[in-house]
């Protein structure tokens, strides 16, 4: 066992780990973060996507030791407490969420994407959820969702503004 | 779970000099090591037991290893630069924006979120017999690469062969790299070295890189060649997560000379030079260059593709890397 | 950018004043899931488990001589190890076919089989000692196709059949005369259609836990489809009765038919818990999803298909082999509907089907979104586009001829009330501009059309016997919530929304009044399960018909509030008022035909009051709550569906009937490329007749879902086998399409409304895939010429095909 320090969803953790464990075994065994899941644990699937660093990355595909010192959020720390984040929203109004498996994948890479840029085009969506499996919707209702809460976020830029 | 994996050690070294510390406590102690970088090649490997060491050594820690630089007619790019941070560089974009677009190519965004460019041309040679479920692996008799006496693509093959195991390079941005005469800088415990790019590919699908272990790859210079155009096209079913059926990277010298490097083809990456004053037409050039890549391929069937068809897309996808060069150079 | 503008599917429908249905309504989850707090099987956090992990079988045949499991019981943390000899009883979804144990006891029949499986303390342990576990196996020579596996043999892999060969099921059904139907017909076209399994794909992989109590009973947490029957099954295998078990599905991350049998895990989880008293949960790899399979099964058919100008299709003859793996799962139903389901869309007045399925050493097929009735559909539109290409007809127009009239029967007597293809199909041909492109497009690109049809739900159950299909308990709180308790299980589909949505708008309540507890075999009434689409239509008009005599109690006590006589009694002829006497006449016997939704018509509960409008006169909705409860203390309805009496008198008539039957029309466009072959979807135009459209943004991610399935069905999915070993057990290898390769979709309105359907509505989940694969081939032939009858329709199979008709047309030339 080895000791890891990390930040996640804002909350600083330090735990006992085993070299061996993967940052997704983390936080579903060790931390009960169990938003994030475990699809195909080879890096095929995308269900695992957590930020690190504020960047999306496959947390099956990560030792936890490797995530020693970084911040990571989770599906768990994409909301405001109650206030859902645009994407959420935009999920759940254009009717991306069925069974679910992948919607906080989905979330976290929309999330991610739209903090770059709010305006992204048909083929920047598609990119951004390329990765991530959905064998219910067909894809069409997220991109859709992605680009609504892309044109909530550019009103709420410019009404701040 | 089918796949008992065994457990291992982690380690990240944060500077170069733990990290030899560390290479040479493994030694003596006779621990079975790993170098890994992004990771995301080696982990899938680690569950599927293709690899088993007794300590993985993380080498993410190396932040020094993370920088790209414009160094006069050359690019350094840190072997710890992530795919993503490759793509998005300005002086990649600017003087080698067919290496951004094959490292786009690779995988995911998550993927390349964390996959370097060292662990991209360095990553393991690929066989639909080795890269598989361990009950599958179970089901046949062990083959060459791990360490038993046959290979289940080439029957006929035996020890003492030229070539043992046919299992297949797959790095989209070793092609690329290659065209453009890159180095890659080599530290190890015996100290550092530079060789160029093309000797760390070696023949046979077990040792296919020429790096010794504990061996690892600092930084890789890239040559910037003036006016010249470049491209990479891959063949896929998907246009995301795929490793390459097949890729081809072109590049066109000012002179109209052109190369082109193809991976996903043979148990190493392959690169065929034409001269334009050799050809009467650029058309002729093409079919010789199209002709040396057909001898150059060895599809054994290993693959979404047949090997038949990803024989007759060679010169399909040569000429469309070279076509999109061609555009370019109008444009 | 992509058009956010959506068509209302509710577009040309009589004007309903509904409140809640017939409007899109995100399903009543979304928030759980997009938050991350729904909980799924595996993320349930029980006591202390115990950590299952099932060692498989290395090869697809062999016999097991012995099975050593003394050194994996000797390691510390090990709490157990069970082998087949430890289940005595078989099991299977259809009663007609239990031939699968828990454990392969003397023969392992498929690669990746269970042979062992361990409970520990931790995964470490578990994985640990399955590697001490010694089998001693005897190969043996496998089947591994089904022309193989038709051949007589002595080593049968189902010995215990007495049969010498390894036929599960044969059917052969004749309608009309064959001969008059080819004779009548202006062109005959006969070809044989080859198609590769493949895999649901579901993103959550199996997984079980299983709570202990200390008096030994069981609940067992499981990502099943069908509640119910694992739920008879576990009774079965463990021999104990069903009320020690109860058996709950929390959130299932997609089944697609893939989760729709008992399977072995679940055997071994329980056991597990009943033999150690301990709490125990295991989990699939992704890649133990893929040795488990129960997908689409291989098919290899030959079809002869001939059509009249004047008449339309005269008739099919159909002969199919299907590769059915291991075992039999829901094998004889997709047996009997890889025939069945060519009875619709378009009425067949000749027909003849033969269908065998085939025992072979590979991992077992099953049932998969379309059921039976995708690769049949495949043939018959391809054939039907070919007959019309040769006598030059408009293969849409000559559809729209063809199609069932509404209340007809079919050749084999299946009964067919609403059929909206018709006007959906005409729809589809308009907003495509079908005409100025069929025919007409440059080469290389292309339009195809195709048409298919499902039922909405199997009339027949599974275990004969007379109980409901679906059985819905209906509560109203003393605040006026109102909960729903269905065993019907939510696999994503939306089915907790829709029962919502039933009894929000009967009972005027909005939608967040409206509480659901679903699958869960201790409390809530049966449901059969989520399969054969028939969760719409029959636990939809349980849950309709439960809130249909909740509001007749709620409008009695308004009227005893109000001092009035209730409608029911307010006429010369009327019983007495059991009401105002303290009790309720019981309702039972009255079937879901017979319940009235119009009754008490002239009441309307809304905005929190229950106003007669007769009258003029309201009393509120929590006051009419507190009257009813006044009686027994707790105001509780049930609501039931059972099907009619359907079909003829023939062996085999039952299968394939139902209440009613959904309608798709698609047509779809395309861009191939002649030099690599690959094929791009660019657009899907969809018309799918579901009846009334309940939600329409439900109707719509179940449109957008099957093209994406069937798309990869169509382009690029394919289990691969070599001598029965699985090749790509993994989302890596198995090629399931992007969101780059998913067209652009646009759903036109088919509108029908079912006189039986809750409200008018039926099947949306899996009649929709079916047509999707032949209009892609269709428009394939549009672009570039070439008929392609192998899926996948890979790019080396496009220019393989491409290759042969320029030389046949070049043989032609001189």
């Amino acid at each position: 066992m080895k000791l890891l320090n990390l930040t996640i969803n804002g909350r600083k953790h330090t735990k006992a780990v085993s070299p061996s464990m993967t940052l997704l075994d983390f936080l579903r065994e060790e931390l009960n973060l169990t938003g994030t899941k475990n699809g195909c644990d080879k890096g095929a699937c995308g269900c695992c996507s957590v930020m690190i660093d504020d960047k999306p990355m496959l947390s099956c595909l990560l030792p936890a030791l490797e995530a020693e010192g970084a911040a990571i959020t989770t599906i768990e720390g994409i909301a405001k407490g109650n206030a859902l984040h645009p994407v959420q929203e935009a999920m759940i109004e254009m009717g991306a969420i069925q069974c679910g498996f992948c919607t906080p994948a989905m979330v976290i890479n929309g999330v991610h994407m739209l903090a770059k840029n709010n305006n992204p085009d048909d083929d920047e969506v598609k990119e951004c959820i390329s990765a991530t499996v959905c064998r219910c919707t067909g894809y069409n209702s997220i991109e859709k969702a992605l680009h609504l809460a892309a044109s909530k976020m550019r009103r709420a830029a410019h009404d701040g503004s | 779970m089918t796949a008992p994996k065994k457990d291992f050690d982690f380690a990240r070294p944060k500077t170069i000099e733990q990290l030899y510390n560390l290479v040479q406590e493994c030694q003596h102690e006779g621990r079975q090591f790993i170098f890994s970088a992004g990771g995301t090649d080696i982990m899938p490997n680690l569950k599927s037991e293709i690899l088993s060491p007794d300590i993985v050594i993380s080498l993410t820690g190396l932040r020094a290893l993370n920088n790209i630089e414009k160094q006069g007619d050359h690019i350094i790019i840190g072997a710890l630069t992530s795919l993503s941070e490759l793509c998005s560089n300005n002086n990649i974009q600017k003087y080698l924006p067919a290496l951004a677009r094959a490292a786009h190519k690779v995988a995911s965004p998550q993927i390349r979120n964390r996959a370097t460019i060292g662990g991209n041309i360095m990553v393991e040679n690929r066989c639909s017999y080795i890269n598989q479920s361990p009950i599958n692996r179970e089901s046949h008799s062990p083959c060459f690469k791990i360490g038993g006496d046959v290979c289940h693509l080439v029957k006929s093959a035996k020890r003492g062969d030229d070539i043992l195991c046919q299992a297949r390079f797959v790095s989209d941005t070793a092609p690329l790299l290659l065209l453009q005469n890159s180095t890659v800088n080599i530290i190890g415990p015996a100290g550092s070295k530079e060789i160029k790019l093309a000797d760390l590919y070696l023949n046979d699908g077990i040792e296919s890189k020429s790096l010794m272990h504990g061996e690892i790859i600092t930084h890789i210079k890239v040559e910037i060649t003036e006016n010249s155009l470049s491209h990479y096209e891959k063949l896929t079913i998907r246009n995301a997560l795929d490793f390459p059926s097949l890729g081809v990277a072109a590049l066109r010298r000012g002179n109209g000379d052109i190369s082109v490097a193809l991976t996903g083809l043979n148990t190493r990456p392959g690169v065929f030079h034409a001269k334009l004053e050799n050809h009467e037409t650029s058309d002729d050039m093409i079919v010789d260059i199209c002709r040396k890549a057909n001898d150059f391929t060895v599809t054994y069937q290993q693959d979404f593709f047949p090997r038949g068809y990803r024989k007759n897309m060679i010169s399909v996808f040569i000429r469309r890397a070279i076509n999109k060069i061609l555009e370019g150079a109008k444009s | 950018m992509t058009d956010h503008k959506m068509t209302d599917l509710t577009k040309g429908y009589p004007a309903k004043d509904y409140k809640v249905i017939g409007k899109p309504v995100p399903l009543i989850d979304s928030r759980a899931k997009v938050t991350g707090q729904a909980l799924y099987t595996d993320d349930i956090r029980l006591h202390n488990p115990l950590i299952i992990k099932i060692l498989r079988a290395p090869c697809p045949s062999a016999n097991i001589l012995s099975v050593d499991i003394s050194a994996a019981l000797a390691l510390s943390g090990v709490k157990g190890v069970l082998t087949g000899a430890d289940f005595k009883n078989n099991f299977g979804v259809l009663s007609i076919s239990k031939d699968e144990p828990a454990i392969a006891r003397d023969m392992v029949r498929y690669m990746g089989e269970p042979v062992a499986a361990v409970a520990a303390e931790n995964a470490e342990i578990a994985a640990h000692a399955l590697r001490l576990i010694k089998v001693d196996y005897e190969i043996t020579e496998g089947v591994f196709n089904s022309k193989e596996a038709l051949k007589p043999t002595d080593h049968p892999l189902h010995p215990e059949l007495n049969k010498k060969n390894n036929l599960h099921k044969e059917i052969l059904q004749e309608f009309g005369d064959l001969d008059q139907g080819f004779s009548d017909a202006d062109v005959v076209i006969k070809k044989r259609f080859r198609f590769a399994s493949i895999n649901h794909g579901f993103t959550e992989p199996h997984a079980t836990q299983v709570q202990i109590d200390n008096k030994g009973n069981i609940t067992v947490y499981s990502a099943t489809q069908v509640p119910h029957y694992l739920h008879m099954a576990l009774a079965e295998v463990l021999e104990i009765p069903e009320h020690n078990i109860r058996v709950i599905k929390p959130h299932l991350g997609g089944g697609f038919g893939g989760k729709s049998d008992p399977f072995p895990h679940e055997m071994i989880a329980a056991k597990f818990a009943l033999d150690l008293g301990r709490n125990v949960k295991i989990k699939f790899d992704r890649e133990e999803v893929f040795f488990s399979h129960h997908g689409r099964h291989q098919t290899d058919l030959t079809m002869k298909l001939g059509y009249s100008r004047k008449k339309g299709i005269t008739a099919i003859d159909l002969d199919t082999l299907i590769d059915g793996g291991a075992y039999g799962s829901f094998g004889i139903v997709t047996t009997y509907y890889n025939g069945v389901l060519l009875q619709g869309p378009y009425k067949l007045p000749n027909f003849r089907f033969h269908v065998q399925r085939l025992y072979t050493n590979k991992p077992m097929c099953g049932a998969m979104r379309g059921h039976g009735g995708v690769n049949p559909r495949f043939a018959s539109e391809v054939l039907l586009d070919m007959a019309c290409a040769e006598l030059d007809i408009d293969p849409a127009e000559s559809r729209l001829n063809m199609i069932h009239k509404e209340n007809t029967l079919t050749t084999n007597e299946f009964r067919v009330t609403s059929v909206g293809l018709h006007n959906g199909l005409t729809e589809a041909i308009k907003r495509t501009k079908w005409k100025e492109k069929h025919g007409k497009l440059p080469f290389g690109t292309g339009i195809g059309v195709a048409c298919g049809f499902f039922i909405s739900g199997s009339a027949l159950p599974i275990h004969w016997n007379k109980l409901p299909a679906s059985t819905v308990r209906m509560t109203i709180d003393y605040d006026g919530g109102v909960t729903v308790y269905s065993g019907a299980a939510d696999i994503g589909q939306g089915s907790d929304t829709m029962l919502a949505q039933m009894a929000a708008e009967v009972l005027g309540q909005p939608l967040e009044n409206i509480k659901i507890i679903s699958a869960d075999t201790r409390t809530t009434p049966v449901d059969l399960g989520s399969y054969s689409s028939r969760v719409t239509f029959m636990a939809g008009n349980a849950s309709r018909n439960a809130a249909i005599r909740m509001r007749r109690i709620l409008i009695e006590a308004a009227c005893d509030l109000l001092e009035m006589i209730p409608p029911e009694y307010d006429r010369p002829d009327a019983p007495d008022n059991f009401f105002r006497q303290g009790g309720r006449k019981p309702d039972f016997e009255q079937g879901f035909l017979g319940a009235n939704p119009d009754y008490a018509d002239g009441f309307i509960i809304e905005d929190g009051l229950i106003r007669s409008e007769k009258h003029n006169a309201s009393v509120t909705y929590l006051d009419a709550v507190t009257k009813a409860l006044e009686f027994g203390g707790i105001l509780q309805t049930s609501g039931t569906y059972r099907a009619p009496k359907l079909g003829g008198k023939f062996k085999g008539a039952g299968a394939g009937l139902s209440p009613s039957y959904s309608f798709t029309a698609f047509i779809v466009e395309v861009t191939v490329d002649p030099e690599t072959g690959f094929i791009k979807v660019d657009k899907a135009t969809c018309a799918h007749d579901c009846g009334f459209p309940l939600n329409p943004l439900a109707v719509r991610g179940q449109i957008e879902g099957c093209i994406h399935m069937g798309l990869g069905q169509a382009l690029m999915e394919e289990m691969i086998y070599d001598s029965g070993a699985t090749q790509n057990p993994s989302f890596l290898d198995y090629k399931i399409p992007s969101a780059f390769e998913q067209p652009e979709v646009d759903i036109v309105p088919a509108y029908s409304d079912d006189s039986e359907g809750p409200f008018g509505a039926k099947e949306a989940g899996e009649g929709i895939l079916a047509p999707v694969i032949p209009a892609i081939a269709n428009a394939v032939y549009d672009a570039i010429g070439i008929r392609l009858t192998q899926l996948p329709m890979r790019p080396d199979r496009v220019l393989s095909a491409l290759a042969k008709e320029r030389e046949k047309n070049q043989e032609a030339g001189t």
